[in-house]
């Protein structure tokens, strides 16, 4: 019978795959500023489920950012990209110098940066259907920054992820404040933020005796997870199977 | 689900339970030693391939760490057969002549040897390969190589001689500080490097040269580095190099897939 049982374990995790992706936007506000989170989660996990807290890129809360959501939705987390910017009243920049304004800002103003992400955290661990004890940060681009200094500011992530992260000006002491993991997953060619601008989070990482894995990827520019040729491609399969695979294990599922 | 239900389908449930249980059982592991020279050194490699599976395939050249054929070194090349891929542990040293090193300093002196005479350290992998690719298993056009600690020295200097490698992958790679100018324009394939955050012998800085001259010759990589591993941390000692152990076998798992496409 626990033979039996062990099978039906197999049939049923096999099942999950073809769960279908529910999404909904969750409206909440920071301050005077309405925003606008997309949470999706599948609709065949049942009860309290794994989270991830997923930062956008430069972009803000475009179709590639919604995309990302939902690949790390099907591996049966609820995924929660948070609006940065004010897409709840209707910010999403559509040219690079309309971009660079927004990142600017938040690069500038670090205590509105965190304040902001951290208003996010907030409305997501409202959801019952998220355990609070396991949420992982994703940061794209300008979402590594995010994701860094919330991690570096002691924020309850299980582990933080940055895929092409951006890395600029942080304080490296304030890396003792990590609670959770790290794992950084970068191009060797990006010229935005270049291995040196890495090797400085990783050398912060090392001396607070953090956990963490990184990894370079050959000839991939930054913004790899929309590739542009073939380096890139790979990049992006790797960082995807990395992230899966850091993801499972850390979360037991 | 209702017992009624579980007993239609049980037939099934016991059906893939089978497929599950006979996969593994099937395989049977065929060890064998493989005599073959260099000059008048006698060698003696270490072949292995699963007997389940027919006809030609992948095949991986394992190169030893600086205490040679030992039983870890076979263990490793087992290890790595089980994906089904031939795996053959070269010998440098000349196992087959009896060069097995029991304590550090004979250990030194033999990876200095080779260390020194870079022609011999690429003359004797050559042997090896050619040792391997004459096994009728073996398709030579799908060969890695995995190298651990003094082995990852090797295999940049095997890759340096434009051996039609489909992977390059160093475990814990105790590196040269610097090579010379230009040796990985000839390289082929992939360099997937696999190191520890805490490698004191062969820190970062050392493995950053080698990542920079890949990138120089535009030579395709993946770095991989484990924070809290120190150097061998494929004998793992503590819970940081136990999981970087268990990553860098998945991490080579997967790129031997991709780049065999098996």
């Amino acid at each position: 019978m626990r033979l039996v049982a062990a099978a039906l374990a197999v049939l049923v995790s096999a099942g999950t795959a073809q769960a279908d992706l529910r999404s909904e936007w969750i409206e909440y506000g920071h301050g005077a500023t309405k925003l606008k989170s997309y949470l999706v989660y599948d609709d065949k996990t049942a009860g309290k489920r794994p989270a991830v807290f997923l930062v956008h890129r430069r972009n803000g809360m475009d179709e590639g950012t919604l995309k990302s959501a939902d690949l790390y939705a099907r591996l049966g987390y609820a995924v929660f990209a948070v609006d940065i910017f004010g897409f709840g009243q209707g910010v999403l920049p559509k040219t690079v110098p309309e971009m660079t304004a927004q990142i600017v800002t938040y690069y500038k103003d670090r205590t509105l940066m965190k304040a902001r992400a951290q208003a996010g955290l907030d409305a997501m661990l409202k959801n019952p259907m998220i355990d609070a004890s396991r949420v992982a940060l994703i940061g794209y681009c300008f979402g590594g920054t995010v994701g860094i200094e919330m991690a570096y500011a002691g924020a309850p992530l299980a582990a933080t992820i940055t895929i092409h992260g951006t890395f600029r000006d942080h304080v490296s002491e304030d890396a003792k404040n990590i609670k959770g993991k790290a794992l950084i997953l970068h191009g060797a060619e990006d010229q935005v933020s270049p291995v040196a601008e890495v090797n400085k989070i990783i050398a912060d990482l090392r001396r607070a005796k953090v956990d963490f894995q990184y990894e370079l990827y050959s000839g991939a520019d930054h913004g790899f997870s929309t590739p542009q040729n073939a380096a890139e491609e790979r990049a992006n399969v790797q960082s995807i199977a990395s992230s899966t695979r850091y993801l499972k294990e850390l979360f037991g599922r | 689900m209702t017992i009624g239900n579980v007993g239609r389908i049980l037939p099934a449930i016991l059906a893939a339970l089978f497929v599950l249980a006979a996969g593994p059982a099937q395989a049977e592991i065929k060890k064998e030693w493989i005599d073959y020279t260099h000059g008048t050194k006698k060698l003696k490699g270490y072949a292995v391939h699963d007997e389940a599976r027919n006809g030609k395939r992948p095949a991986i050249l394992v190169i030893h760490a600086r205490e040679g054929m030992t039983q870890k070194t076979q263990d490793l090349t087992e290890m790595w057969a089980k994906l089904g891929y031939v795996a053959f542990a070269a010998d440098i040293f000349g196992y087959g002549e009896g060069v097995l090193p029991k304590s550090v300093d004979e250990m030194s002196a033999q990876t200095t040897i080779f260390r020194k005479d870079r022609p011999l350290t690429r003359a004797r992998t050559q042997a090896a390969w050619d040792a391997l690719v004459k096994h009728p298993l073996v398709d030579a056009g799908r060969v890695a190589l995995i190298g651990y600690c003094f082995g990852g020295d090797v295999g940049v200097e095997f890759g340096s001689t434009g051996a039609p490698l489909a992977l390059n992958v160093s475990i814990h790679g105790s590196f040269e500080k610097k090579y010379p100018e230009g040796w990985a324009k000839n390289a082929k394939g992939r360099f997937l490097i696999l190191h520890g955050a805490e490698d004191v012998g062969y820190p970062m800085t050392t493995v950053q040269t080698v990542v920079d001259d890949l990138r120089v010759a535009k030579v395709q990589f993946h770095y991989e580095v484990y924070s809290g591993a120190g150097h061998g941390f494929s004998s793992p000692k503590g819970p940081d190099n136990e999981r970087a152990n268990t990553q860098s076998i998945a991490t080579a798992t997967r790129n031997m897939r991709e780049v065999f496409g098996d």
